[in-house]
């Protein structure tokens, strides 16, 4: 403030330098500012552009359908497939993935697909099925016979990034050609000339607006609308505008034309499934019309250019009327423009949409199945990794399987006990492979809750038990299936002083009765007899051994399942006893896939010998006894008989959780049924979780007959009192195998006694060969 | 080679059309024609390909021996003794009476034993 008054001119006129000087530094320093800014803008959008630019999401697969002759399918199953794969049928079958059925024939043409190990190239395909299977197979054009084709594998899972975005990446030189240049004459009609801003356009937009009196178009160029979306959010406010503006100059400073346009192709918003962000036309083309952006047509491309103005808008399934007429003024823009012909223009405008339903498969369908692939996962990858590599993970998920498991499971808990809100968790697995097919969280299959499959913790009963009797006969000199064993009442002092005395599921002492017997119907008294001579030790190493990892305490009651275990770790134990004592890890993952589609890893088969399979062959009988004449009857007794499988029941105290584990010749499978808050369910292993059970392995298990047994056993015919040797006097006896030199050699009363007949054994083997 | 010929038979009777009888020992199944793949895939050096194919073919025909004693045969060549044995285990289950196939799975668990 002056503190005189002022009077003469000299002084003004260096104020007017001040004045100057003050300004010119102030520019300095709003200059030096701006420089500062720009700089940092600078690395901004660098950074946005090379960084890590797109998280892709990694996207989980089933496994690949194989097609070969005499392949066990029927054509019901392979519907189920296709649906599931989104192929749509069509008057021919001809066009990339649709199919034609008529009856048990079909035409399909399927798509390129990179599996892990090879390429398998898309064809059509005719296929004829009779008498549930793929009776022949033949390329559909050329009609050779074919020996093997690869279905493309159902995606069943994206594992996103936090932000919901999902794409498919895509580079320029797979856009159809029309696609850029379609997007430049009707987004950005200079783009490649200008410097990251368009002034003509802006002015135009300016004076299109004004005439109008609200905003009716857009002066952005390509490079602005890019530079928008590094953006979170879709604030318009006049900071960011500048801020969008400096970045665009920038962005056109270091990289080039082609690169732009390819991040625009990979980073344009393009519409939204349920929290799923669709990003970039790659993806899009597949979400809106499930083909790979290289196979659009024009009015498909032209559509494409069309939603991206508003996603919302324009959304082809939503407001089909706006983005038809939107579709349209792209083309008769391209038309204008010369980049199509007049004839092209007009066929393009009459056709459809084109637009497939949504694809309802992808995230979320198998949640169950997920959840346990995701958790191999993560002994290998970070969740990040998972969520931004793009990474193609190969699983063993067999969707007929899951879908057959999972309407057994919701049909049996709804018909059957519809007053109480039952529950159920199903584990289904490969013979041979241990790769899990299918698992079954609960009775709504698609919603992500309560893993029943993987993580509840029920005492599982006497689906324990061949564990035990495995342990006893694998000392064949001591037990045979033909041993007598104690079936009298039981009493166990505990440490704490009280007196354990398990019963049997009848409240019945059976006295002496055979292992067989025991072990087919489950008897609790026999068994606790058993444990105890062999020891708790030996039983739990023998539990250890079939596969269940977890600590186990040997206390008795183990012997009668007091254990509390998923339906995983049963499948797991019955895995080992279907592959008769050949021990192999449950997989989930087959195979990952990097972004360049260069394997990254492979989660190779694995096999170990724990136990020889004569002592696993004997208990599988039993087992199979356990079905058709024990404590599996009620259902099993319905099954076909040439199917040979095998399973145990298991019911809790009071009826609270039902059970049951088994395997025919190509799967085992485990069920659980009972009550989340543990209630009383009512239900026994045979009444609740075993018509579930059968009603799945009826329509999985193909393969027909009996297995040749392995070497070394004999069978032979015992009396069902005595376990001895039978003769034609015996009203009751088993057909029993036996590991060579432990057969029973003296005969039952009812076959003559305990004199040895050396001719008449003769006979009897002779006899037995034959029967 | 002489069951493979036997089934090359059953199939041409079973399909009348094919007209062309395989060769003797040609591939004739899904399974046979991915392990005949698999040892190329070998002879080329591509043993993890090499691996994934006869897996391939397990997955087709679990109780396949031949598939089984290839794996064997991939993980003894490859130097891992253990996995070869057990897998050699697997083969000799599944072979059966197979006599070619219950002497080539020995003489294998013989060769890995003596190392």
């Amino acid at each position: 403030m002056p503190k005189q008054r002022p009077a003469s001119a000299a002084p003004r006129k260096s104020r007017r330098s001040i004045l100057y000087k003050s300004l010119f530094s102030l520019n300095l320093v709003g200059l030096l500012l701006l420089a500062g800014y720009t700089l940092y803008l600078d690395g901004v959008v660098r950074d946005k552009f090379q960084g890590k630019r797109w998280s892709v999401p990694s996207r989980v697969y089933a496994r690949a359908l194989e097609l070969y002759p005499q392949r066990p399918l029927t054509p019901g199953q392979l519907l189920t497939e296709l649906k599931l794969i989104g192929y749509q049928p069509s008057p021919d079958g001809l066009s990339p993935r649709t199919y034609r059925r008529q009856d048990d024939s079909f035409v399909i043409t399927t798509h390129t697909f990179r599996h892990w190990d090879s390429t398998e190239p898309g064809r059509s395909i005719s296929l004829q099925f009779a008498d549930g299977q793929l009776a022949s197979l033949r390329d559909a054009v050329t009609g050779e016979p074919l020996t093997l084709v690869r279905l493309e594998p159902m995606m069943i899972g994206i594992i996103h990034p936090a932000n919901l975005e999902d794409r498919v990446l895509v580079r320029l030189k797979d856009l159809p050609p029309i696609l850029p240049a379609a997007l430049q004459a009707v987004e950005d009609r200079h783009f490649a000339t200008h410097h990251g801003l368009d002034f003509r356009a802006i002015a135009r937009a300016a004076w299109a607006n004004l005439r109008a009196g609200r905003v009716v178009q857009g002066g952005s160029t390509l490079t602005q609308q890019l530079v928008k979306n590094f953006y979170l959010d879709s604030k318009r406010t006049l900071t960011r505008k500048l801020n969008e503006a400096l970045m665009s100059l920038l962005l056109e400073l270091h990289y080039s034309k082609d690169e732009i346009l390819e991040a625009y192709a990979n980073e344009i918003y393009l519409g939204q499934d349920g929290s799923r962000a669709i990003h970039g036309f790659g993806l899009a083309a597949h979400f809106y019309f499930n083909k790979p952006v290289q196979e659009l047509t024009l009015p498909e491309t032209a559509l494409l250019v069309a939603i991206l103005r508003g996603p919302a808008y324009y959304d082809p399934r939503r407001h089909p009327g706006h983005a038809l007429e939107r579709r349209n003024l792209v083309i008769e823009t391209i038309w204008h423009d010369g980049l199509i012909d007049r004839g092209q223009a007009q066929a393009a405008e009459a056709a459809s949409l084109g637009v497939t339903p949504k694809p309802n498969l992808g995230n979320g369908r198998y949640p169950a199945f997920l959840e346990l692939v995701k958790r191999q996962l993560h002994h290998d990858y970070h969740d990040e990794d998972l969520r931004s590599e793009g990474l193609r993970i190969f699983t063993t998920l067999d969707p007929i399987i899951q879908e057959a498991s999972e309407q057994a499971l919701i049909r049996h808990l709804e018909r059957d006990h519809s007053k109480v809100k039952l529950e159920g968790g199903v584990v289904v697995t490969r013979l041979g492979s241990a790769e899990v097919e299918a698992v079954v969280g609960g009775r709504e299959p698609r919603y992500r809750g309560f893993n029943r499959a993987l993580d509840i913790q029920r005492p599982v009963g006497s689906l324990l038990k061949p564990a035990l009797y495995l342990t006893a006969l694998s000392q064949p000199e001591r037990y045979t299936l033909a041993t007598r064993v104690d079936d009298g009442p039981v009493e166990l002092k505990q440490s704490n002083g009280s007196v354990w005395s398990p019963t049997n599921y009848d409240h019945e002492s059976h006295g002496q009765v055979l292992l067989v017997t025991a072990l087919s119907h489950s008897y609790n008294q026999a068994a606790v007899h058993v444990g105890l001579d062999l020891g708790l030790r030996q039983v739990v190493g023998t539990l250890h051994a079939l596969g269940i990892d977890k600590r186990i305490h040997p206390y008795p009651s183990v012997i009668l399942g007091s254990l509390g275990l998923a339906p995983i770790d049963m499948a797991q134990m019955y895995q080992t006893l279907g592959d008769e004592g050949f021990y192999t890890p449950l997989r989930a993952v087959r195979e990952v896939l990097d972004a360049n589609q260069k394997p990254l890893q492979h989660y190779a088969l694995e096999t170990e010998q724990r136990f020889a399979p004569r002592y696993v062959y004997l208990v599988n009988q039993a087992l199979r006894l356990a079905l058709h004449q024990g404590t599996g009857q009620s259902v099993g007794r319905h099954l076909p008989p040439d199917m040979f499988l095998a399973g145990k029941t298991g019911t809790t105290d009071d009826l609270r959780d039902s059970w049951f584990a088994g395997f025919g010749n190509d799967h085992a499978a485990v069920v659980w049924v009972g009550n989340d808050d543990n209630a009383v369910t009512g239900l026994t292993g045979a009444s609740g979780a075993l018509p579930v059970w059968a009603d799945i392995m009826k329509q999985i298990n193909v393969t027909k007959g009996a297995a040749p047994p392995p070497g070394n056993i004999v069978t032979v015919a015992v009396d069902a009192e005595t376990g001895l040797r039978a003769g034609s006097g015996c009203d009751i006896q088993y057909e029993l195998p036996f590991v060579q030199g432990s057969a029973p050699q003296a005969y039952a009363p009812c076959a003559g006694g305990v004199v040895k007949r050396s001719v008449g054994s003769f006979w009897e083997r002779i006899k037995g060969l034959l029967r | 080679m002489k069951r493979i010929w036997l089934l090359a038979v059953i199939a041409v009777l079973l399909n009348a059309c094919s007209f062309q009888p395989p060769k003797e020992g040609e591939p004739v199944g899904p399974a046979e024609i991915l392990l005949a793949q698999a040892q190329e895939k070998q002879a080329a050096g591509e043993s993890e390909q090499a691996l994934a194919l006869v897996e391939r073919a397990l997955r087709l025909e679990p109780r396949k021996a031949e598939g089984w004693l290839a794996l064997a045969r991939l993980h003894y060549e490859g130097g891992d003794l253990r996995r070869a044995k057990q897998f050699a285990r697997r083969a000799l289950q599944f072979a059966g009476a197979d006599k070619r196939l219950v002497r080539e799975s020995r003489a294998l668990l013989e060769r890995i034993r003596a190392e």
